[in-house]
């Protein structure tokens, strides 16, 4: 009975999306009203060649604010619910094949992250992905070595001093131009790296921060606390 | 004049400092915080009632880029929001032990910031982000003690709750794609071009979504769990402020961006539904904590119902309200906390004998019941009488019945417990009240007889926040024509 | 139009594990299904018919013939608050084995009428 309600509850609320869906707002038609702003304006005005990217840090960077807090509260209530819990997790010891190419592969795991959070005005991508390649190949020198250990203090404080930056970008726009995040270094010329204005320096910020921010919640959910 | 975005970016950024230090920075750093916030909130407020301030931020004019509206109802609930919050740190100060500390003080501080930047803000997308920021600290901090009670309440709280968030998020994007624009004001311009199904079906997301946050019937499940389990300085915030705010969102969304005012019955009704069940269930309740969570979910009813009438003098008695209830609720959280740290007993039996053994505790406990109850001349009894006033203005009667049926049973019960504080025996001792308990139970109580006194102080906020809610002319040709 | 049947079955699949199922777990993941499923909603409503990656990469792209980029930022958002989501569900659900050796939630009904 109760598995009968589960089953035609959903069903009945996706009919009548579909149904609404289907008359209402048809697929690949084009309804852009503030983004053909963003499309044609966006590459005089902030000097991004990634339409994405002058829209994630510029002209909804609040948004972007407030994404880079959930994920700092997402770590916080982690380790926080985590913290005195008794963990003992399974003894999987990698294979000597996981073990080596680790090794090897960890520096241009790396490497890779950083490029792309560099790259963010230029190419598709940006802080968050760049961020969580770090974080990847930090969990998967944890599963390799079984007494892999990061410094939490370390990620800790670069976590905060990250977080601290980005909002200060956003005060010195304020000390300057009278709002918030306002774009205050030039735009200089498209598809070079150090254009943008404050495009590079908030994604080096964002890429550092959710690295470490996932690499130590990796860390906390991984390591055997007796 | 200070940027009010400043009330969402300082704060921010000593969230972020909290970790780096150890000890008694800590605390000095989240008093200031509050601090920063309550004062910039005062000096903004003479402005922002009579009209609306807009922020543009990263220098983009709405509705390319993202604004703040800083009308007479948002400022007011950010007044609300850093002045309880103060209170409810200096309390938790001394109250709150479970390791590790300046994680909760981080939580703290960001689950406040994210309901002030709900009512701050003025684009649909950014309100779901403030959301999911206040929701997702709650849930941390309501299973924050580690007992069993807390886990199983944050558990049920973030299973709703963040359903509901997604979907508000469905809707927003709904809104989104039939309009070609995120901020409200250009929405609410453009309402007309969705078309009526679309319309009907992210009405009945929002209402699912943030009628969870509200704490509407039947939606409401996690709520008397949530308040009940949450560590004590958390149940203040969560009953006080956090519900209020969803609220807003609500009818934020309900009247000014979609302009729906034919669904006022409906609404009417589940109002009067939560606020009935609500007292009928704290009626039989045994535990102190959970007849108070009921209670609070009650009277959020009623504003509730009586913002869906729509009468200007409805609306007035409901913001009224909504600022008594913080107060008056927050209070009697804070007192109900305090006593089960003392005796360690749960249960309204706990109450016993207060009368002779802290009186200002009982006093403040006694106030509290009759403001909610609605006595002259507590402020209480103003809000609710502006209230039932205005919804018999708009012919909504058979509502008021039910309504002073309900306040019936309310005095049921409140008049027991104020029984049981005076009039009954207990050899159990009850400590010396600290300064962190005793300096927020003051202040409240001196704001409720103010407001009792002189419910005319709150004239110019009301006035203003009348037109904020209603009147969607009002809010478009602020944001565009100022 | 594929694609709205596709995430509106994700949404349904999730919102019947999380009505039906009763092992934490399996609620959560219906809970992940169902942001997934809000996600590629968002994707797919920013489809333009014959658009491209709205980046300027070649001098020669014009703007007219781009996707919408704004439901792109959008997600990238959503994706980020619902990993949040989670963590914080996995964090609780691993204190309450701990506590009461079950994840079953019919067994958890400490807090009652």
């Amino acid at each position: 009975m109760k598995r009968l309600f589960a089953i035609l509850f959903p069903l009945l609320i996706i009919i009548v999306f579909l149904y609404i869906m289907k008359n209402y707002i048809p697929f690949c038609v084009d309804r852009m009203v503030v983004a053909k702003h963003y499309l044609t304006e966006g590459l005089p005005e902030t000097g991004s060649t990634n339409i994405v990217t002058s829209i994630v840090v510029l002209y909804r960077g609040f948004d972007t604010l407030g994404e880079v807090t959930v994920l700092f509260l997402a770590a916080l209530g982690f380790g926080a619910i985590l913290e005195g819990a008794k963990k003992k997790t399974k003894e999987i010891v990698a294979s000597p094949i996981v073990r080596i190419s680790t090794r090897y592969l960890f520096p241009f795991i790396i490497m890779f992250g950083v490029y792309i959070f560099l790259h963010g005005h230029l190419t598709p991508g940006g802080g968050f992905p760049g961020g969580v390649i770090i974080a990847a190949g930090i969990l998967l020198m944890y599963l390799a070595y079984k007494d892999f250990r990061i410094d939490h203090t370390k990620f800790k404080i670069t976590e905060s001093l990250a977080g601290i930056i980005f909002v200060g970008i956003g005060l010195v726009g304020l000390a300057i131009y009278g709002s918030f995040l306002a774009n205050f270094l030039p735009e200089g010329l498209p598809r070079q790296i150090f254009s943008a204005g404050i495009i590079p320096l908030i994604y080096i910020a964002i890429g550092f921060k959710v690295g470490s921010e996932l690499g130590g919640l990796v860390g906390e959910g991984l390591e055997d606390k007796e | 004049m200070v940027s009010p975005i400043l009330l969402i970016a300082l704060p921010l950024f000593f969230a972020f400092l909290i970790p780096l230090f150890k000890g008694a920075v800590k605390s000095i750093i989240l008093i200031l915080a509050f601090l920063i916030n309550l004062t910039i909130s005062i000096l903004i407020f003479p402005y922002a009632i009579h009209k609306a301030i807009i922020v543009k931020i990263a220098n983009f004019l709405p509705p390319v880029g993202i604004n703040l509206f800083v009308g007479p109802v948002g400022i007011t609930l950010s007044i609300l929001i850093s002045g309880i919050g103060l209170l409810g740190a200096i309390y938790l100060l001394k109250m709150e032990k479970t390791p590790p500390l300046n994680r909760f003080y981080a939580l703290y501080l960001l689950m406040l910031l994210g309901a002030t930047g709900m009512s701050l803000t003025g684009d649909i997308f950014n309100m779901f982000v403030f959301l999911e920021i206040t929701t997702i600290s709650a849930y941390g901090l309501t299973s924050y003690s580690k007992n069993e009670i807390g886990l199983e309440a944050g558990m049920k709280y973030l299973l709703i709750g963040s359903l509901g968030a997604n979907l508000v998020l469905v809707g927003v994007i709904l809104l989104y794609t039939t309009t070609g624009s995120l901020n409200m004001a250009d929405i609410a311009m453009r309402i007309n071009l969705v078309p009526k199904a679309v319309l009907t079906f992210a009405f009945i997301l929002f209402f699912v979504g943030f009628g969870i946050e509200a704490e509407l019937f039947p939606l409401n499940g996690w709520a008397p769990d949530a308040l009940e389990g949450a560590p004590h300085s958390i149940s203040i915030l969560l009953s006080s402020v956090i519900s209020k705010v969803g609220l807003y969102a609500f009818f934020r969304f309900i009247i000014t961006v979609m302009g729906l005012t034919n669904v006022k019955d409906i609404l009417i009704w589940f109002g009067i539904a939560t606020l009935f069940i609500g007292e009928l269930a704290a009626l039989r309740q045994k535990s102190l904590k959970r007849l108070l969570a009921y209670s609070s979910i009650a009277q959020l009813g009623f504003i509730f119902s009586a913002i869906s009438v729509g009468t200007s003098l409805a609306v007035r008695g409901a913001l009224f309200h909504i600022v008594n209830h913080a107060l008056l609720s927050g209070m009697m959280f804070l007192i109900a906390g305090s006593i089960i740290k003392d005796t360690n007993n749960w249960n309204i039996e706990s109450l016993r004998g207060l009368g002779s053994k802290s009186r200002t505790l009982a006093f403040a406990f006694t106030i509290g019941a009759l403001g909610t109850l609605g006595f002259p001349p507590l402020n209480g009894f103003w809000s609710k009488f502006m209230m039932i006033l205005g919804m018999m203005k708009g012919k909504a009667i058979i509502p008021v019945y039910f309504i002073l049926f309900a306040s019936l049973i309310e005095a049921v019960y409140y008049l027991r417990l104020v029984y049981i504080v005076y009039f009954s025996k207990s050899e159990q001792s009850i400590n010396r009240m600290p300064f962190a308990v005793a300096f927020p139970v003051i202040v409240v109580l001196i704001l409720i007889f103010l407001l009792g006194f002189f419910p005319s102080l709150m004239n110019g906020m009301l006035t203003g926040g009348v037109k904020d809610v209603l009147n969607r002319s009002w809010y478009i040709m602020s944001v565009f024509g100022g | 139009m594929i694609f709205y049947i596709g995430s509106g079955l994700l949404i349904g699949i999730g919102l019947y594990g999380m009505l039906y199922k009763r092992n934490l777990i399996k609620i959560i993941i219906g809970l992940d299904f169902i942001e997934t499923g809000v996600n590629i909603l968002i994707i797919s409503l920013c489809y333009v018919k014959g658009g491209t990656a709205p980046i300027f990469s070649l001098p020669s792209l014009k703007p007219s013939q781009m996707v919408d980029p704004l439901p792109q930022a959008l997600v990238l958002t959503a994706i980020v608050i619902g990993v949040a989501v989670l963590a914080m569900a996995l964090s609780i659900v691993v204190r309450i084995y701990d506590k009461r050796k079950t994840m079953d939630i019919s067994k958890l009904k400490r807090l009652k009428w």
